[in-house]
């Protein structure tokens, strides 16, 4: 298992990554702004483990599980 | 729809229902956190819990969002007493959206907004009016003020039915 480097607005469905602050993230959706922040983003993960969201800038650096 | 016989299991432990909390009047419930950016709201919701008198403020603690509700029962309990001087009933920790959402908030959320959308929770501190016969009467959204006109009118008018 690796992790690289990935921005929050290149963050897809599928992908599982790990935030600054080392919580980790199995992204089943992102929605596109929080609130009508538009500068805003969030990933969700909606799965039968845990419902969760975090919401972030788009232009947060976050790392992307590979391999 | 009545919510009325829906229990509620109280963050001091203690078991009871939406219709004992109420007591014939009306419940404001909200989803709270102690790390978000929103949790000032507690003082708006404590205002409005001592200004109306068939009015409960019910607050439940929730993890879900940014994971801004982390602490133990007793945590959130300190944190909320000693911050805000918060009186009104709360809950135990709450899992308001996903598949293990609790049946209140199955619920709750299936109301619509004033805008017409149902569904998820989409942050800390959405609000939901329950009415005296437990029906779901109006629905706010996390940034809407607790103690604005908006909510203010909707309280009013529960109250006066």
């Amino acid at each position: 298992m690796s992790w690289s480097p990935v921005i929050a607005q290149d963050v897809a469905v599928g992908d599982h990554v790990r935030l600054p602050n080392g919580e980790e993230l199995s992204v089943t959706r992102v929605d596109p702004d929080h609130l009508g922040l538009t500068t805003y983003l969030k990933l969700v993960e909606d799965t039968d483990e845990r419902w969760m969201c975090f919401v972030m800038p788009k232009d947060r650096e976050l790392e992307l599980r590979t391999g | 729809m009545t919510l009325l016989n829906q229990p509620v299991q109280l963050l001091d432990g203690t078991s009871s229902s939406l219709g004992d909390l109420l007591s014939g009047g009306v419940a404001l419930v909200v989803n709270v956190a102690s790390k978000c950016g929103l949790t000032p709201q507690y003082s708006a919701l404590q205002s409005l819990h001592e200004e109306y008198d068939d009015l409960t403020v019910l607050g439940f603690p929730c993890n879900q969002f940014g994971g801004q509700e982390p602490g133990t029962e007793d945590e959130i309990v300190a944190f909320c007493s000693a911050s805000y001087g918060t009186t009104f009933p709360m809950a135990a920790k709450a899992l308001v959206n996903g598949r293990h959402a609790d049946p209140l908030w199955e619920s709750l959320t299936a109301t619509p907004d004033a805008e017409g959308k149902a569904g998820e929770v989409l942050w800390n501190f959405e609000k939901f009016l329950i009415d005296r016969t437990g029906q779901v009467v109006a629905r706010f959204r996390p940034l809407t003020d607790p103690a604005g006109p908006e909510v203010r009118a909707a309280v009013e008018k529960a109250l006066a039915s």
